[in-house]
């Protein structure tokens, strides 16, 4: 599936306009509720505990804060996270290998 | 949006990291293609997730290059199953075994009962329907159908009138009705032969009795043509007695026939090919459980059976029905007016001699007129037979 999307993804750069997200990989959100946050483009999982959760996606990191966190799926690129979901921030660095606590 | 249904046929395990940011080993397993699902943290160190059973390989490469400890806390899934399932062989071997002994001492033939008849004969048939697969022992199902079998015996035997099969769980029931021979003194007795159609004599045997007819001579139905008196004289009629006339008589006689022949006619046939499809059947609800996709056929004749599954009195509510397809094709059949003839006549003397007696036979034929209408060949046709004329039936005595 991811495969095919990218797939597909390269086939729209091609042939039609793309939009910002595609082009750069910018993380896409989204949100059921206070039960599921479904993120896309994510660059992997700096850290997780039951109660907060850090991503690392272009440009930054992203902080799921919440309770009961669990990741229901795992893929290089997706991921999806069960819980009750408080706040989600982004966080902007200019240095991407560095992730304050 | 999409969720991983993990597939219990594959087996899933469920593993716990332990060490420094345990997650990021699921992180560093996703990145390599290794689907994980339910990650959950712990404690501090420790991680649990789902993988599946087939990426373990994959996992123990990736944690020889970390520092991170695995330990495997759930198994779950067919092979994990299967391979729990080993431990217990010996029981479920057993199990097969008693099942299987049960089907089989249930589905079996244990007694045979022959009635009706003497030991002699018991004896006999018992032989012919062990010749016929009949046997202690052998499974119900492997056996023809009873009406079969009573067919057979029947053959076999020619002095049994009936014979009836009742299969009732394992015991197999013969009753058995023989024919009564009728003694040669019992025969009818008859003192006076009469024609029974009319006709020329061809020829006679006369074993018993005094022919009054001879060779030649034309006959009319009801005419006496062997009698029982020996002697002709009048004045001795009274006091003589009569004996037992055993005769043939043969005599020509005609007959005519009309027959209709269509010139082309069509027959459907049997192309050779066939394919069954397998249904498990539950009152009037059919599951196909075999030959989904097998060929159909644009001219099919559609041969059904079914398997009824009974265990003592009790039949399974579920039964087999095999429907079998079989390809059929239409031949169109032409004939031409001398074919046509040529069955027609072939018809019109099959047609007497099934009504006449087996030892008639035509001597000659000759077709009287022929016209074509419609298609048809309509042909009058003029047989002449010889046949046995000797009335053997006692109502007719005397004129």
């Amino acid at each position: 599936m991811g495969k095919l999307r990218s797939f597909i993804n390269k086939r729209a750069k091609t042939t039609i306009g793309m939009t910002m997200d595609m082009q750069i990989k910018l993380p896409r959100i989204t949100m059921i509720g206070d039960l599921h946050v479904y993120i896309e483009n994510h660059r992997g999982i700096l850290r997780f505990t039951a109660d907060e959760i850090e991503l690392n996606v272009s440009g930054g990191t992203l902080l799921i804060n919440g309770e009961e966190l669990v990741i229901k799926m795992l893929l290089s690129e997706e991921i999806l996270i069960e819980g009750m979901i408080r706040s989600i921030t982004n966080q902007y660095s200019t240095d991407q290998s560095e992730v304050k606590t | 949006m999409r969720r991983i249904k993990p597939s219990r046929l594959k087996g899933i395990l469920t593993v716990k990291v332990y060490g420094h940011y345990a997650e990021r080993f699921f992180d560093l397993c996703a990145r390599h293609d290794i689907t994980v699902w339910s990650i959950k943290k712990l404690s501090q160190l420790e991680c649990q997730g789902d993988v599946y059973l087939t990426d373990l390989r994959k996992i123990r490469k990736l944690r020889r290059k970390t520092r991170y400890k695995l330990s495997f806390i759930n198994k779950t899934g067919l092979p994990f199953w299967y391979k729990h399932l080993k431990n217990y062989r010996l029981l479920l071997t057993s199990l097969l075994i008693g099942l299987v002994a049960f089907i089989y001492l249930s589905q079996s033939i244990w007694t045979i009962n022959i009635t009706g008849t003497s030991t002699e004969m018991e004896a006999k048939i018992g032989q012919s329907l062990a010749d016929l697969g009949v046997r202690l022992g052998k499974i119900k199902w492997l056996i023809d159908s009873p009406a079969k079998i009573q067919e057979q015996i029947l053959a076999e035997h020619s002095n049994l009138l009936w014979v009836g099969i009742k299969q009732s769980g394992i015991s197999y029931q013969l009753e058995i009705v023989e024919k009564k021979q009728i003694e040669p003194e019992n025969k009818t007795s008859n003192l006076h032969l009469y024609a029974r159609k009319d006709g020329v004599i061809s020829r006679m045997f006369v074993s018993k009795g005094r022919p009054v007819v001879e060779v030649n001579d034309f006959v009319r139905k009801g005419q006496l043509l062997v009698t029982g008196e020996l002697s002709n004289r009048e004045e001795e009629t009274d006091e003589q007695p009569l004996v037992n006339v055993e005769a043939e008589v043969f005599a020509t006689t005609w007959y005519e026939s009309r027959i209709q022949i269509p010139l082309s006619s069509r027959s459907i046939a049997e192309t050779g090919r066939n394919n069954k499809k397998y249904f498990l059947s539950l009152a009037n609800f059919k599951l196909p459980i075999w030959g989904f996709f097998s060929d159909s056929y644009n001219a099919e004749y559609v041969e059904r059976s079914i398997y009824t599954p009974t265990l003592f009195n009790w039949k399974f509510p579920v039964s087999l029905l095999v429907n079998e397809h079989k390809e059929t094709q239409m031949y169109a059949i032409k004939r031409t007016e001398n074919e046509a003839i040529q069955i027609g006549l072939q018809q019109a003397k099959n047609q007497l001699l099934a009504g006449l007696g087996h030892d008639a036979e035509v001597v000659e034929e000759k077709i009287l007129q022929q016209t074509i209408e419609n298609g048809k060949v309509n042909i009058h046709v003029y047989l002449t037979v010889t046949e046995n004329i000797v009335n053997t039936t006692e109502s007719i005595q005397g004129d």
